[in-house]
């Protein structure tokens, strides 16, 4: 059954390792000759002039002119995940369904959950492997990550590198055989495929900031203008929070009411010691920088990886059951 | 001897839609079957229940004495199968799907397989797009014979081949049955062949069987009786199936011997299985239309 799934897929097989191979390659290049070039252009050590930065910015715009397209080399890493699930995992049972050759399948001698197991088993294996090509390389992509005077977080590349990218590929696989395999049709298996996929990565997108606790640094006064603050340049930035004065969550709604509150009755005139933040103070109310600090960022990854794995062995279970208990 | 296909109170579903209706089927051993009935009768449902492609609503099939859904496979190195419209995996070559037939079964005479194939001219590095559907149902029939099974069941196995690829494939398939005593059925709803290579019919009509009986016996048993249009009710000398009018004439099957008056120049003649056949399948299909 490996020989057949190897065989009947060798397309799809060999495209996903070659893309992988070949785009890590790729990567690690345009990586190296844009950190290059930026160095001979001296982005990164240029001294601003008296009473403006424009050689600076202009030396950085030079940088990005000369690595040009590769610049965006890097977004094919957002992309890949989603291919896998559209182009992989959508026609895995969708095709077998579509042209009856599950009917061939499933009356030689062995099981119909063994197929399909084997089946999803090798592809499955095969996604880790493209996906663990490329992981190590995501990450050596911050140098596009850096603005003049800026330096990147590496949560900045935490959905292209890692953990979090091998299960993307793995997740991506699940989730297309799961629609390919419910609905027979390889359109559907493809598109919506894709869809479940894409919703879910913007479903647990949106709960990452709140993997542990943010970690929160004063707010500084005079804000924006005062931009100096006690968060590390390379954290993940979650912006302002409010919190009451014993230092509970105030909801962001309640925050920014106030806030507008405040410029509607001060018509935007502020003073050292009546201003949005005094106001908010008489409010009870307190503002801090939430963020995550990089340091986090390995544990993150973990539980994005665990979120995304533990979906796909769901997913996974739900097609072996699909096809157990459906007529042919 | 024992039924090697035996249904009992067989009901499938689909939706609103029955498909078998409460059946009593025995296939027997070592003959050749034909399963008889116009689209929708339900032939191709009752071979997939079978072969485990589908679970019974009511009831049960039993292949071998073992429950067709439960025990699937202890049945199936035991069944060669062929579906409708013969389904092959068109990127694989030929010699690529017998590879298939190997791996994917545990008792395969691969030097049977191959012998088939090659007796065929079939070129084993070609790939199953390539074939026409005669060469691939070929292709289909080695796969499912290599397994070198005791019962053989296709569904519509020379429905779309031209008339010399249908024939060559029913002889070959026949002289297999001969060689090696198995039991095959299969689905048609070309008399023709039916006629040319069964030794026992089941004929099924929406869902439900409405005869079943060895070929010999059926013939034996039924004659048709071609005289003046009359709308009389049946001779006493036979049970009438179907009645016809033409312009003229009243044709009639009946099971049984015949009128014994023949005086007012009626013909009794033996009634072919074709005849047969339509004459059950007729009349079951006016009733539900």
């Amino acid at each position: 059954m490996t020989w057949l799934t190897l065989r009947q897929h060798r397309v799809q097989i060999a495209g996903m390792l070659a893309i992988a191979v070949l785009l890590a390659i790729a990567l690690i290049v345009a990586a190296e000759y844009a950190a290059r070039v930026r160095a001979e252009l001296g982005v990164d050590t240029c001294v601003p002039l008296q009473n403006t930065n424009i050689n600076c910015a202009n030396l950085n715009m030079e940088w990005q002119k000369r690595v040009g397209p590769l610049t965006y080399l890097f977004y094919s890493l957002y992309v890949l995940p989603g291919l896998a699930a559209s182009y992989v995992g959508g026609p895995l049972f969708a095709v077998e369904f579509e042209r009856g050759t599950h009917r061939l399948a499933w009356t030689q001698s062995i099981s119909r959950v063994r197929w399909a197991a084997l089946k999803l088993g090798v592809v499955l294996l095969v996604a880790l492997v493209a996906g663990s090509v490329l992981a190590p390389f995501g990450g050596r992509q911050s140098v596009f990550f850096t603005q003049y005077g800026n330096v990147p977080s590496p949560f900045d590349m935490f959905e292209i590198e890692g953990l979090a990218l091998v299960s993307y590929f793995v997740f991506g696989i699940a989730a297309g055989a799961l629609v390919g395999a419910w609905s027979r049709r390889l359109i559907t298996g493809m598109f919506v495929g894709l869809l479940v996929f894409g919703l879910v990565r913007i479903g647990v997108h949106n709960l990452r900031p709140m993997y542990q606790e943010p970690a929160t640094a004063p707010f500084p006064a005079g804000y924006p203008f005062e931009a100096a603050t006690a968060v590390p340049q390379d954290a993940w930035r979650l912006g302002v929070k409010g919190f009451d004065l014993e230092g509970r969550p105030v909801p962001d709604e309640r925050l920014n009411a106030l806030v507008q509150e405040y410029y509607r009755l001060s018509g935007g005139v502020s003073t050292r010691n009546i201003n949005d933040t005094t106001y908010l103070l008489d409010h009870g109310v307190i503002r801090r920088l939430a963020y995550q600090p990089a340091e986090r960022f390995w544990i993150f990854q973990a539980i994005e990886a665990a979120i995304f794995t533990g979906l796909a062995a769901l997913f996974a279970l739900l097609t072996l059951w699909r096809v157990r208990t459906r007529d042919a | 001897m024992h039924a090697v296909v035996e249904t009992t109170a067989l009901t499938k579903r689909f939706g609103s839609v029955k498909a078998l209706d409460n059946c009593d089927v025995e296939l027997p051993r070592g003959k050749v079957t034909g399963l008889v009935g116009p689209n929708g009768a339900g032939k191709t449902t009752m071979i997939h229940l079978a072969v485990g492609l589908l679970r019974p609503t009511a009831g049960t099939v039993r292949v071998f004495g073992h429950d067709a859904t439960r025990e699937t496979l202890k049945i199936l190195p035991r069944v060669g199968f062929v579906a409708q419209d013969r389904p092959l995996y068109k990127d694989l070559t030929v010699a690529e799907t017998l590879e298939l037939g190997r791996r994917l079964n545990e008792r395969w005479d691969a030097a049977y397989a191959l012998a088939r194939v090659q007796r065929f001219g079939l070129p084993l590095s070609r790939k199953i797009g390539t074939l026409s559907s005669g060469q691939r149902a070929h292709v289909a029939t080695s796969l499912a014979l290599g397994k070198r099974p005791e019962l053989v069941l296709l569904d519509e196995p020379v429905a779309n081949l031209d008339p010399v690829a249908r024939l060559a494939l029913l002889e070959e398939l026949m002289s297999v049955v001969a060689e090696d005593g198995l039991t095959v059925v299969f689905s048609a709803n070309a008399l023709a062949d039916v006629e040319r290579v069964c030794e026992h019919v089941v004929i099924l009509v929406n869902g439900r069987p409405r005869l079943a009986g060895d070929t010999e016996d059926l013939i034996e048993s039924h004659v048709v009786a071609i005289g003046p249009r009359t709308d009389a009710t049946s001779p006493a000398d036979g049970e009438v199936i179907e009645s016809r009018h033409a312009e003229r004439q009243t044709i009639r099957l009946l099971r049984g011997r015949g009128p014994s008056r023949v005086d007012d120049g009626t013909v009794v003649r033996p009634a072919t299985l074709e005849e047969i056949v339509l004459g059950y399948m007729r009349p079951a299909m006016e009733v539900a239309a």
